[in-house]
């Protein structure tokens, strides 16, 4: 079956099986391997990305659902190899342990810090409920949420999701 | 984990979608895939077919009027917990939407979805019997529509022929005030016990307790959830309290008595899911009083 999909602003057209998983598009089709398999079974939020702008596992998404959609990954939050507000906070406040859960955690954040102007922390840990680190990183990752949300607020937001 | 090869078709309506429904036996709606996808991909289910229904604009609406909210079948979670008409009409159902899952699965997931899964412990269905909701269904034959709680037929199980589909839930509007809890080891899993409960009191300056209104429903059973219709008929017979513990001793030792079958899993026995159950509808009990007198639960 022939899909289009539009991931951080690049076109991959293919024909795929129907049961091909968005997540393996994005890592053997698009060649993206940011995204992450933690669980397979959409517990663990490693392979969450912004599917027309809103956060989705796509270890649970067929990528046929998704034909025609802009998807943004973690290679898409930076822009002009500049980190970006996210991964600055995450790099700032050392937010990335082993790293697995961070690209899941970083599409969060950029979805947390865009879409409330006011959040509390116990929100933020809420909003995260299903992103899980096994490296217990947790206090460090909403610390930088915490900042990210400062920032993104304070400075104005710039580059593009 | 992959699942069995299927066909995959995209229905363009609904009358689309009931058409490839009846071209093969072994096809299934998809919309939002949060229940069925891990299903498949765990070998559960292996449907020959998908009838992707997820882009069907006509299912995607909430129509709020002075005496119901109509949501259609692919709003999603998030978009219920959202709802500036549903918290101002029917607070329950968006209290009960933001304890499904989590933030990704709830943009995914759609209330059709789940009513049609009828998982025992899916979080909307105590409430939607708590609230009298009715299910629409449009299929060959024309649309007709059902009460929740004759098309809820047990675990999985609903009154859904093959080719029909849930257009939408229509939710009654109500007096009073209404608590849903929900007791989980995760607050992203499904509940072990779930209670669903709207009261209408009337409280006086002694403290005592009129009672106009009072409907409780529990999910988690074996069998699917079901209303607690001798609690209630009880509480609504007896119609007036002096105080408030005597409400609540009534309840807790009906509750107690209350013959309930609970699913008996690695995440919690039937001994203990028994246990909750009479604590989670005190405990309800207890939200829903703060909640009458002004309070936030």
């Amino acid at each position: 079956m022939k899909v289009s999909i539009k991931i951080n602003g690049k076109q991959y057209d293919a024909d795929v099986e129907p049961r091909l998983l968005l997540v393996h598009f994005i890592r053997d089709v698009a060649g993206l391997k940011g995204t992450h398999i933690g669980c397979d079974t959409g517990h663990c939020g490693a392979c969450t990305v912004l599917l027309n702008g809103k956060p989705v596992k796509s270890c649970q998404i067929f990528a046929v659902q998704a034909d025609g959609a802009e998807i943004t990954t973690v290679e898409g939050l930076s822009q002009d190899d500049r980190l970006s507000i996210e991964q600055e906070a995450f790099v700032k406040h050392a937010a990335a342990e082993c790293g697995y859960c961070t690209p899941g955690m970083l599409i969060m954040t950029r979805y947390i810090i865009k879409k409330y102007k006011d959040i509390t922390r116990d929100e933020i840990k809420d909003k995260i409920r299903g992103n899980y680190c096994m490296c217990m990183q947790y206090q460090k990752i909403v610390d930088a949420i915490e900042d990210a949300h400062r920032v993104y607020w304070q400075k104005g937001y710039k580059q593009n999701a | 984990m992959y699942p069995k090869p299927f066909k995959y078709y995209r229905a363009s309506s609904i009358s689309e979608a009931i058409e490839m429904l009846e071209e093969d036996e072994g096809a299934k709606l998809i919309g939002g895939g949060q229940s069925l996808v891990p299903m498949m991909k765990l070998g559960i289910l292996a449907p020959s077919a998908l009838v992707d229904i997820g882009r069907l604009k006509e299912l995607k609406y909430i129509r709020a009027s002075s005496d119901s909210v109509i949501i259609g079948a692919l709003v999603t979670h998030s978009e219920v917990e959202e709802s500036g008409d549903i918290i101002e009409k029917v607070p329950l159902l968006a209290q009960a939407a933001s304890l499904i899952g989590d933030t990704q699965i709830r943009d995914m997931g759609t209330i059709g979805g789940s009513v049609a899964h009828a998982d025992p412990s899916a979080d909307y269905l105590p409430n939607l019997l708590v609230l009298n909701a009715r299910v629409y269904i449009s299929g060959r034959s024309g649309k007709r529509e059902m009460p929740i709680a004759e098309f809820i037929q047990g675990p999985f199980m609903t009154g859904l022929d093959h080719n029909e589909i849930v257009e939408s839930i229509k939710v009654p509007t109500y007096k009073g005030v209404a608590h849903y809890e929900k007791f989980s080891i995760r607050r992203q899993d499904f509940g072990l016990v779930n209670v669903s409960m709207l009261a209408d009191f009337k409280i006086s300056e002694t403290g005592s307790i009129g009672v106009n209104d009072f409907r409780v429903a529990i999910g988690g059973l074996e069998s699917g959830p079901r209303r607690l219709g001798d609690i209630e008929k009880a509480v609504l017979d007896r119609e007036k309290f002096d105080t408030f513990q005597s409400l609540k001793d009534m309840i807790r030792s009906m509750i107690e008595k209350e013959e309930l079958s609970f699913q008996d899993t690695l995440h919690g026995s039937a001994k203990y899911r028994r246990h909750l159950a009479n604590v989670m509808v005190v405990r309800t009990l207890e939200q829903v009083y703060i909640k009458a007198r002004g309070g936030v639960a």
